[in-house]
């Protein structure tokens, strides 16, 4: 018998049937040819029905129903496939001062993808005064205050007023290494520059999404995009910007659609419960990991290294603070004590925040802290991931759509500001071999891939990770001969320091 | 319950499918029990038995609350995910028992209100009394106190005279519990809003 006693062929209810029949009847009915045959066709009827059966009891369960029936048990809870989404992101275009591009103008990459602008643009010329910049080898660094919105790629005007003046120039081509940061190679004094700097270019940062969805519509920054139709007065040529072109995903396979599904019913779902919570993250294409921090008694501290206050709002100074708006902290051990309050605090970066206090009170000394609840009773920190981007870390346009998502169905009894999505602060971990054994390329590979997966599937968010669960990931990596490595680390060499709002990511990985 | 879904005898399947055929000359004894077509017929209504009693029981396993065949309850347990973190599934729990966690995690699905609190803490045999932090924050105070602001509507305090031996004052603090109470406090904790902080005295 197969599963659900379905008999395993047809002669199966053939011999029974004849030997039913045959012990009723005295074997006479048997001796009929015909009657025979009769039998032979009910019972691969019957077996038709008893298949049937079987796969009618099969599709009704979630763990036994094929892919094409998942939908039939996620619909009822409201869990339909993720479609494929579009990818999305800013363009840097070059031109004439004033040229304007409109909304829906086309722009294509060089494999054929199409995008198109969301909005309308306008050519601007820049003047800005540069923080730094600074010659290494003929490496060139332009570091500035605030983000500049270039790309790699593009070309800016001019620098102009350096002294000494070799790092003055015209019509360069330039690369982006961070939000406030250019590089260029030009050969010349080392060191750094001074003098009035002007660095002038003419710029239009302009939102894109590709037209068609799919997670091969993603671009890294710097890519080179070409407008499909020239307009006047704007280049041809335009660069996708720092933070590159995210979110688009393929549609949802149904390992994952089903795992959605199983999660949901496995876990008891109750109104803004964790796993209505994940259940609801999860709807929005791309996001595969959701940790949740409910409110807990237990209390955290950090060090607040410096205080400044303007008028009546005090600015604390302290290092990824990790705190969010919203948060109530209770500082303690400043003078004067006018500055010792329990209050609600506004992030100002990953650096700063700030809190009102009383009268007008010298800036304060003393060894500062602030004490608070990582998540306070009332609310909820949401940190999400996307483990099959290159990226995991979510970038803030994914994050406002996971919270736009909870927040159509946040209770009433509950204030928005107290709904926290969060992405984490990435903490690459890197690993050096000081030896390798078999060291090659396939073991390498694997090693590589191993380490990529557990960064992308076992660690946690605010939770360090073990060097033995590390050093484990490794020694369990199987290159494709089927050999294990035999390996010693140089580093790490303990256990990662992985603060509240961080994770781990794969660092850089130096093999012998 | 539909007669669909009653179990029939070897008789009955045989006078059913006797009744399709015609009422004439040629087929006269079909009802008759010493007949060979009767015969022949009561040969063939066993395996149509064998078919229809397996729809039957189907139909009684489709619902936990009836359920009786150990492959269906594997998949029920399956389907709402236990063996896991709260529900375990070994082989010491009898057939009913494991049944009975099936049912709970199922009962526990869609829990709102505080009664529904209750009555689940009831499913597992236990009597709780349930307060919100707004309600013991403030004088007269009782024990847990819970010095919070504006949070305290966000804290549940979970009680029972079942938590323990005494269930009066002086309570024991932390409180740890066992059994039954260890499975409705994990129920609790992961059916509660999210917002919400539990407190077990």
């Amino acid at each position: 018998m197969a599963e659900f006693n379905t008999p395993d062929s047809r002669l199966d209810i053939y011999n029974k049937m004849q030997a039913d029949v045959s012990i009723e009847t005295d074997g006479e009915a048997l001796k009929v040819d015909s009657v025979k045959t009769m039998l032979g066709a009910i019972s691969a009827r019957l077996y038709d029905l008893y298949r049937k059966r079987l796969n009618i009891n099969k599709q009704s369960f979630l763990p036994t129903c094929d892919d094409e029936y998942l939908s039939v048990h996620g619909e009822p809870y409201q869990i339909t496939l993720n479609p494929a989404t579009p990818s999305e992101g800013y363009v840097v275009f070059g031109g004439s001062n004033g040229a304007t591009i409109s909304a829906s103008s086309s722009i294509q990459s060089a494999t054929g993808l199409i995008f198109t602008t969301q909005t309308d643009g306008t050519i601007a010329l820049q003047q800005v005064t540069p923080a730094s910049i600074s010659r290494s080898g003929t490496l060139v660094t332009v570091s500035f205050s605030t983000p500049h919105n270039l790309a790699s790629g593009f070309t800016i005007d001019s620098i102009t007023g350096c002294t000494p003046d070799d790092f003055n120039i015209t019509n360069q081509v330039i690369t982006v290494n961070a939000a406030t940061s250019i590089q260029f190679n030009k050969a010349g004094t080392q060191g750094n520059a001074s003098g009035t700097i002007i660095v002038q270019w003419k710029s239009a940062l302009i939102k894109v999404q590709s037209s068609t969805a799919g997670i091969a519509t993603n671009l890294n920054h710097g890519t080179l995009l070409k407008l499909s139709e020239a307009i006047v007065d704007v280049n041809t040529n335009c660069y996708v910007d720092y933070s590159g072109l995210t979110n688009g995903t393929d549609v949802e396979d149904a390992v994952s659609y089903r795992q959605r599904i199983k999660d949901r019913m496995a876990n008891p779902v109750a109104y803004f419960n964790n796993a209505f919570i994940e259940s609801e993250c999860k709807k929005i294409s791309g996001i595969t990991r959701v940790q949740i921090f409910n409110p807990t008694t237990t209390t955290a501290q950090i060090a607040i290294s410096s205080i400044t206050r303007y008028d009546n709002v005090a600015i604390a100074t302290s290092n990824n603070h990790g705190l969010l708006d919203n948060t109530t902290i209770i500082v303690s051990g400043a003078n004067p004590v006018a500055y010792n309050l329990q209050t609600k605090i506004i992030v100002l970066d990953t650096n700063r925040f700030a809190y009102k206090v009383a009268g007008t009170p010298a800036n304060p000394t003393g060894t500062i802290i602030a004490s608070f609840s990582y998540v306070q009773p009332g609310q909820v920190r949401i940190g999400i991931l996307r483990d099959d981007d290159a990226s995991i870390i979510p970038s803030s346009t994914e994050i406002e759509k996971v919270k736009n998502k909870l927040l159509e169905k946040l209770p009433s009894n509950m204030d928005s500001t107290d709904l926290l999505v969060f992405s984490p602060i990435a903490v690459p971990q890197n690993f050096t071999f000081s030896y390798l054994y078999p060291n090659t390329t396939a073991m390498k590979t694997a090693i590589s891939s191993s380490l990529d997966n557990y960064f992308r599937s076992k660690n946690k968010i605010g939770v360090n990770d073990k060097l033995a669960s590390l050093k484990a990931v490794i020694e369990n990596t199987f290159d494709p001969t089927g050999k294990k490595p035999d390996f010693t680390l140089s580093s790490p060499t303990q256990d990662n320091s992985i603060g509240l709002n961080q994770i781990s990511t794969l660092g850089t990985i130096t093999y012998p | 319950m539909k007669d669909e879904f009653n179990i029939k005898t070897v008789q009955e399947h045989t006078i059913i499918a006797a009744s399709f055929l015609p009422n004439d000359n040629l087929h006269f004894a079909k009802n008759y029990a010493n007949s060979d077509l009767y015969k022949f017929l009561k040969g063939m209504a066993k395996n149509f038995k064998d078919l229809d009693d397996l729809f039957s029981k189907d139909w009684n396993n489709m619902s936990i609350l009836t359920c009786d065949n150990e492959e269906f309850l594997s998949l029920w347990e399956s389907s709402v995910g236990i063996p896991d973190n709260i529900f375990k599934q070994t082989n010491s729990l009898s057939f009913e028992q494991r049944r009975n966690q099936v049912l709970t995690k199922l009962t526990s699905l869609g829990v709102l209100t505080l009664e529904d609190m209750k009555a689940l803490a009831n499913l597992l045999g236990l009597t709780v009394t349930i307060k919100t932090g707004e309600e013991i924050a403030y004088p007269p105070y009782d024990v847990p106190f819970i010095p919070i602001g504006e949070g305290a509507k966000f804290i549940l305090v979970i009680s029972s005279k079942d938590f323990n031996d005494t269930g009066y004052p002086p309570y024991d603090v932390p409180f740890t519990p066992t059994g039954s109470e260890s499975l409705l406090i994990d129920l609790f904790q992961s059916i509660k809003p999210a917002n919400t902080l539990l407190i077990v005295t």
